[in-house]
């Protein structure tokens, strides 16, 4: 009976003196398989071939050949020699197949309708360790395998299925796919021919299993260096630079015309990047063979032209199925960033050995070992063949820096000692008088000053003491009244004390690792730097304090992840446990938001930015915790709760009028404020204004990227947050939105905070999200992270050196000191500037020029705050715009009856000395400078680049009394007993008129207004020189509404369990009573 | 929750950030340094200056006054003090009814050589000239100080002599430097270095004293310290001229009315203040005659002229319309008269409103404005006073036209005021007064600056 089995010829080709030549005739020999023709081609060096296979095979065809063209080459002559076979089976000369291997495969290749069918293949040595089960590639021609090195053969892989490449050894071919492939690229000699056939093969549309039923032992002698390889005209060429040339040719032309357009530059990339490492490391092997490659390609381009020519010929599958089949990403980029996160860099390098807990693999320090960055991309097994289940294995061995709580903690030592560094000569030496560093009052004179009627504050206010004082008088009690170490302490600590609780705010949601990045990543962030540069201790408070109030924010806005639990029942005010329910907890955030806005009341459009941008975030992707939330309510119960935690500072602010918007800040000049990019590094100073700077925002915009599930949810609401910050700073400094403009500096310090929290998601991403996910850009994205956080942290370094994060040594104000008139009598100084360099509160005249004054000389404590009611000094600010209109020429004659006897206009916070210190300037608009030398009234005392200051001609002393000469200084202020001429007018620069009563000689003398609001009085006929005294008479409402906020947050404090806390004192003397009457009633 | 509405929600705050971030980069922030001033300063300002010097106290042509022009509707109170070179001051308070003028002679007021007259006015709207007694010198009065003066065409020769009349007009201590540019090069006398004027006191600076027997001569008065009212007084034989100056060196200078009659002469003196020599060219527009430009290199900090009557390739024909071009800022001055006797005259920077006043009482011999744009402007006349005529033309870009053949409004501009103002300040309005030859006495106009 004729046998109804396909006709299979196996095609052995045997290189010299091959040690496995009888070995593999004779497995094929003991083949059950009926239909089995043998063909030995000698390759070569045929010296004793015939005989060998003779002795074992002596039905076996030999055909020699004089030179080694390489294995490919000689598979395609012996198909040449066949006719009516079925399958070629190509063997190398070191296998050994179980006897039944070809049945199997045929079996396979008719059951599959594959056209390439490989075996399973085991080591030569130990039958139980599995060798390949069929490989897989990526886009880039990189081979992987689909088992473990030395994994075991316990038939987890016995299923037949669909595989990329058929490795190399025994491969079974259809006859008629083969004649339609043209055979083996005879460009291909060794090393790749497997990847080129089957490459061909699935465009052609064949399929390609693995039939684990049929066993195949191999010695892989060639590709583990175990014979030479000895191909004509190759000798020295390396086994990389063929498998390097080879892969790049597969990859040039095995894709069509876009995706090649795409691939080959990004190989080229990647190839760039590994040819670097590779010199770095030392590895020239390594950066001659990926040289070399590209050499061979555009030599061979004849060649590689008419191979895609082909390809197309037999082109069925398109490249977008063609990728299907492939795995995704870069295989050895992939494996150099896995080993970076899951083993260090020194592992990435290869410069240690691998962890003891792992199994030790032969790494083959042969030619091809790599050396430093380079071994990361290295051939062999250890590094190009990732397991098929990255997640497991990166899961299995989790990245280990920063992983114990040792390690945290020395991280965290280090940093607060090299900010204890940074900070040196910010302990003992002087601050200037820059930003909000004025010298504060006496603890007693602050707490006055919140409870005061009347302020200084430009032409003098009757409008209630700013909440400020009130604060600043508290914090004054915990160091004894030594007011001059409060701005020391927030200049000092501030950031440290931000950075925690940035890691609160990251608290439960992300790794301690990613909250030590996190916090670090805030302290190295430019804004924090940059404030304690420009004195802003304001903003350094909200620093602080932001990242808790975002915390609570986010808890009551049930922002998922951020509340783990339902809030406890609750519990009446006052009581234990008060504090933990919905009710304390809102209380708590209120009297947070409440602190940092009665210094910094743009604090509250931070809480509006954040209520919104959760929102927006809500409004795009719903969760089910937003529904039962409402955020206006929450932001309006704020915003009451805080106006009447705050109620001096609402009463002034609803007094304003059209000034009230200046509460949250003023308008800075367009042409001095943080451009945008500036904004987008959150950099408005020196620091962070390098490219540099740009690397914290990248990494948090990675970790946005990177980001999946619930830390995506949360990411994608602090990129909405930021995103908005960013929108509002950057019309803000632009001056598009009229006369609300919020603190620059308060909105990035929301910015920062939000990037904090990226990083600190990002990093979390890398050690969760990253391994969940098959490789691709979001490994890229990781690296790139991990580098940006690590050089991020240089230019903080580099800012250590000044010990004061170049905070001035001395300010334009102090310079001035000596300019003060020598009349005696008191005066005021006029400040004019930016906004945000001037060193007193003021306010806004037009964008990018704000004016303050000072009574006698420079800032002080009293005017550390100005109320946004501006009152009657809108005369003062309104003199000042006319000069800047053009519209007057006695600037100096407007400002004589408001005592100012000398204007400061501030370019910058701080002069300009060369080496010592360089400050940026912001000019005031340049119209006021023209506007000022134009006076006809004003001399000009001293010209800088950082101030003009002009001193008034017409002066005639902040209390002035007619005489026959003019008008000539009186009395020195209020309080203040001087002598006046009899019958003279006393005018006086001290508003509101209706404040002051001037007693001549104990009787008050009849006051008149003029020009609206000031203040003159007429003092009576006297026989002797009488003596005057400018004397307050207000109503105390200003102290009653400062009592009143006082009792409120006492009481708020008590509500905090408090009451609770003190319960003893009554309870013991109830019990103490109960005793008493429990006794007289025992008598 | 679904990633499909996340990426609508990243790519609207990508779009939000780049919009935001466009719009900021795009929009240029510039900090304002335009000052208003005269006419520009608006009728409810709260006080102006007017600031006036060059006058002098001597019996002869430099013997003048000044003449008040309130522009406004409303009446006006002017503090006026007059200050002589001794340092000596009186003052005097003058109510100006609407759209009346008034004269103030610093001579009756005080005695002296030099003068300089202040006046503070309360309010917008008034402006004032510096006229000679005959009439045929004027400059209109300062509005403000400046902090840097050029002038050229100054002489010195025999016959001559070139004084710059200083005002300090504010409560700054002055100080200043004066630096000349002449054919013999660049000099900085040590007596002209360090200068002091004292707040609201007149200084007067003659060049003769260190640039001796000179023609030509470029002046540069850097000021130091405070601001400046400068005027340069050029005498030449019996003419004067009250110069103008400018604040920078320019490019580009506008001379719309230089005579081309017999006998007299004109011609363009250059200051060359800079460290490379300058191309200067001239162009010159003559009725239908195409005349082809004419160039001279001036050497760096030198001076050099271009003549423009008597020319052979500029025939004799009324006016020419001059324009100078040069690669360089360079300093320009007309001059002007016959080979007895000079006058000056610096070119005005285009505007967009001027004020054209028969101050002299001569009338005008000729009256024009330029378009010195590319585009057409469109002017509008308004006569000042009780009763106000208005009437717009359009000027071609480029071109000088007759006022009168503009505004029928009035047929003389004799003891008329009148308001010129451009749709764009690229307007020039040049006068000249009766004189002979014709032509050669042109007088500065109002420019509200």
């Amino acid at each position: 009976m004729e046998s109804r089995a396909p006709a299979v010829v196996a095609v052995v080709v045997t290189t010299g003196p091959g040690p496995g030549l009888e070995a593999t005739l004779a497995s094929l020999v003991a083949q059950d398989y009926e239909e089995l023709s043998l063909l030995v081609v000698a390759n070569g060096e045929t010296e004793h071939v015939t005989q060998r296979v003779a002795a074992v095979a002596p039905l076996a065809f030999v055909r020699a050949l004089e030179e080694n063209k390489g294995f490919g080459a000689a598979c395609n002559e012996a198909a040449l020699m066949t006719q009516g076979s079925a399958f070629f089976l190509f063997c190398h000369d070191d296998v050994l197949l179980e006897s039944n291997a070809i049945q199997q495969m045929v079996e396979a290749a008719f059951r599959t309708n594959a056209g390439i069918v490989a075996p399973k293949v085991v080591t030569y040595d130990d039958p139980l360790v599995l060798l390949h089960v069929g490989q897989t590639s990526d886009r880039f021609g990189v081979v992987q395998e689909r088992v473990e090195p030395g994994e075991i053969d316990h038939g987890q892989q016995d299923l037949e299925r669909d595989v990329f490449v058929a490795p190399g050894g025994v491969t079974l071919v259809r006859s008629d796919l083969f004649e339609t492939l043209r055979g083996f690229d005879p460009l291909i000699t060794v090393l790749g021919e497997d990847l080129d056939l089957c490459w061909r093969a699935q465009v052609a549309g064949a399929r390609i299993v693995v039939a684990p039923s049929a066993k195949v032992a191999h010695r892989e002698t060639i590709a583990n260096g175990g014979r030479p390889v000895a191909i004509h005209g190759m000798r020295r060429t390396s086994r990389q630079d063929l498998q390097r040339r080879h892969q790049l040719l597969v990859v040039a032309t095995g894709w069509g015309g876009r995706t090649s357009a795409a691939t080959l530059p990004l190989l080229a990339v990647m190839d760039a990047v590994e040819f670097f490492l590779a010199l770095i490391g030392g590895d020239t092997d390594r950066a001659g063979a990926i040289l070399g490659s590209w050499r061979w390609l555009l030599k061979n381009r004849k060649s590689a032209r008419r191979r895609r020519v082909q390809l197309h010929a037999t082109r069925v599958l398109s490249d977008e199925e063609l990728r299907r089949l492939q795995v995704g990403g870069a295989s050895r980029l992939k494996r150099f960033v896995v080993t970076l996160l899951r083993e260090g860099l020194d592992r990435a390098r290869g410069i240690l050995p691998a962890s003891e807990d792992q199994p030790k693999v032969e790494v083959d320090e042969g030619e091809d070992a790599g050396v430093g960055f380079a071994a990361a991309f290295y051939e062999n097994e250890e590094f190009d063949e990732i397991p098929e289940s990255a997640a497991i294995e990166l899961r299995r061995q989790p990245m280990r820096l920063l992983t114990t709580f040792r390690s945290q903690i020395a991280v965290m030592l280090a940093v607060i000692i090299l900010w204890s560094i940074a900070t040196r000569n910010l302990v003992a030496t002087h601050l200037p008088l820059v930003g909000r560093l004025a010298p504060l009052d006496s603890w007693w004179t602050t707490w006055r000053h919140f409870f005061a009627s009347w302020s200084p504050n430009g032409l003098g206010t009757g409008t209630p003491g700013m909440p400020g004082y009130g604060l600043v008088a508290f914090a004054g009690t915990f160091v004894f009244g030594r007011m001059g170490i409060l701005p020391r302490v927030v200049l000092i600590a501030a950031v440290p004390l931000g950075a925690i609780a940035v890691g609160r705010l990251l608290r439960g949601r992300v790794s301690n690792r990613a909250r030590v990045v996190a916090a670090i990543s805030y302290m190295a962030l430019p804004l924090g730097l940059n404030m304690i540069g420009q004195g802003r201790v304001d903003v350094l408070v909200v620093v602080t304090g932001l990242p808790l109030v975002v915390r609570r924010l986010f808890e009551l806005l049930a922002v998922p992840g951020f509340r783990s639990g339902p809030y406890p029942d609750p519990v009446p005010f006052g009581h234990r446990g008060w504090r933990a329910t919905r009710s304390g907890q809102r209380m708590l955030l209120v009297v947070l938001v409440a602190v940092l806005t009665s210094l910094a009341p743009a604090t509250l459009v931070l809480v509006a930015i954040v209520v919104v941008g959760v929102m927006a975030s809500r409004f795009f992707e719903p969760d089910e915790l937003g529904e039962k939330v409402r955020p206006w309510r929450l932001l309006c119960a704020i915003v009451v709760s805080v106006a009447i935690f705050l109620l001096p500072m609402t009463v002034d602010t609803l007094l304003a009028g059209r000034r009230a918007p200046e509460l949250f800040g003023l308008a800075v000049g367009p042409w001095s404020a943080p451009s945008f990019l500036d904004l987008l590094r959150g950099a408005d100073g020196s620091f962070g204004s390098t490219w540099l700077g740009w690397l914290l925002p990248l990494a948090a915009l990675l970790g946005l990227l990177l980001c999946r599930g619930e830390r995506r949810a949360i990411a994608v609401k602090a990129a909405t947050i930021a995103t908005l910050t960013l929108v509002v700073a950057a019309l803000d400094a632009r001056h598009w939105m009229g006369s609300f403009a919020p603190d620059i500096e308060v909105l990035l310090a929301l910015y920062v905070v939000m990037l904090a929290l990226l990083i600190g998601l990002g990093v979390s991403a890398l050690e969760h999200d990253l391994r969940q996910a098959g490789f691709g850009w979001r490994q890229i994205f990781g690296a790139v992270t991990v580098v940006a956080l690590l050089v991020a942290v240089l230019p903080f370094l580099a800012s250590m050196a000044g010990g004061r994060f170049d905070l001035p040594t001395t300010s334009v104000a102090e310079s001035l000191n000596a300019l003060a008139p020598t009349d005696a009598g008191g005066y005021r100084v006029l400040w004019l500037g930016d906004p945000s360099i001037l060193p007193i509160a003021g306010w806004s005249v037009a964008p990018g020029l704000a004016a303050a004054t000072s009574m006698n000389g420079l800032p002080s404590g009293a005017t550390l705050i100005a109320p946004p009611d501006s009152g009657t000094s809108d005369v003062l600010l309104n003199d000042v715009k006319l000069a800047l209109e053009g519209k007057t020429v006695r600037l100096g004659e407007l400002l004589a009856p408001e005592g100012i006897s000398t204007i400061v206009v501030m370019s910058a916070a701080a002069p300009e000395i060369s080496g010592v210190q360089s400050v940026p300037l912001h000019p005031v608009p340049a119209s006021l400078t023209t506007a000022l030398g134009r006076q006809t009234d004003l001399s000009l005392e001293l010209h800088t680049d950082s101030v003009e200051v002009f001193s008034n001609s017409l002066f005639h002393g902040l209390v002035a009394q007619t005489s026959p000469s003019g008008l000539l200084p009186a009395i020195g202020g209020a309080g203040i007993v001087g002598p006046v001429y009899s019958g003279s007018v006393v005018e006086s620069g001290l508003a509101p008129a209706s404040a002051f009563t001037l007693d001549v000689d104990g009787k008050a003398a009849r006051r008149q207004t003029f020009d609206g609001w000031a203040p003159s009085y007429q003092v009576g006929t006297y026989s002797a020189t009488p003596t005057a005294k400018l004397v307050l008479h207000r109503l105390p409402l200003n102290g009653l509404l400062a009592l009143f906020t006082l009792v409120l947050w006492a009481t708020v404090w008590l509500g905090f369990g408090w009451v609770q806390r003190f319960e003893w004192l009554f309870t013991s003397r109830a019990r103490r009573s109960a005793a008493r009457h429990a006794k007289r009633g025992h008598e | 929750m679904s990633s499909s509405r996340r990426l609508p929600q990243l790519i609207s705050l990508a779009v939000a950030l780049v919009a935001v971030g466009l719009a900021s980069s795009l929009t240029p922030a510039t900090n304002p340094s335009l000052v208003s001033g005269g006419f520009n300063v608006g009728f409810n300002a709260e006080s102006t200056g007017l600031f006036c010097t060059g006058l002098s106290g001597d019996v002869g042509t430099l013997e003048g006054h000044v003449v008040f022009l309130n522009t406004t509707d409303f009446a006006r109170s002017l503090a006026v003090q007059v200050v002589n070179d001794l340092g000596q001051r009186a003052n005097a308070t003058v109510h100006l009814a609407a759209h009346a003028t008034t004269l103030v002679s610093p001579t009756t007021m005080l005695k002296g050589h030099g003068y300089a007259v202040e006046a503070q006015v309360s309010g917008g709207g008034v402006v004032a000239q510096e006229v000679t007694r005959t009439g045929m010198a004027q400059v209109p009065c300062a509005t403000s100080g400046v902090t840097n003066w050029y002038g050229a065409g100054f002489d010195t020769v025999v016959g001559s002599s070139g004084v710059l009349s200083i005002y300090n007009p504010t409560a700054t201590p002055a100080v200043f430097n004066v630096a000349t540019y002449s054919s013999s090069g660049y000099a900085a006398p040590a007596p002209f270095q360090g200068l002091s004027v004292a707040a609201h006191s007149q200084l007067e600076v003659d060049l003769g004293t260190q640039v001796v027997n000179m023609t030509n001569i470029g002046v540069h008065v850097t000021v130091l310290r405070g601001t400046l009212a400068v005027v340069g007084v050029q005498q030449s034989g019996s003419v004067v001229s009250l110069i103008t100056g400018a604040t920078s060196p320019t490019r580009v200078a506008w001379f719309p009315l230089v005579t081309t009659v017999n006998r007299a002469l004109a011609e363009i003196r250059v200051a060359n203040p800079g460290a490379s020599a300058a191309n200067v060219t001239i162009h010159v527009t003559l009725d239908k005659f195409n005349i082809a430009p004419q160039s001279v290199t001036i050497a760096p900090y030198s001076s050099g002229d271009l003549v423009i009557t008597p020319n052979s390739a500029i025939p004799a024909s009324g006016y020419a319309a001059v324009r100078v071009t040069s690669n360089e800022p360079v300093v320009t001055s007309l001059a002007s008269g016959t080979d007895a006797a000079i006058s000056l005259w610096t070119p005005q920077d285009p505007s967009g409103t001027f004020l054209v006043s028969d101050f002299s009482d001569h009338g005008f011999n000729a009256a024009t404005v330029t378009n010195t744009s590319s585009r057409s402007l469109t002017v509008q006349f308004t006569t000042v006073g009780a009763t106000s005529a208005s009437a717009s033309a359009k000027l071609a870009a480029h071109s000088t036209q007759e006022i009168l053949s503009l505004f029928g409004g009035v047929t003389t501009l004799r003891a008329t005021t009148l308001l010129v103002k451009a749709s764009a300040p690229t307007l020039l309005v040049t006068t000249t007064l009766p004189s002979t030859p014709v032509g050669v006495t042109v007088v500065p106009v109002l420019d509200g600056g």
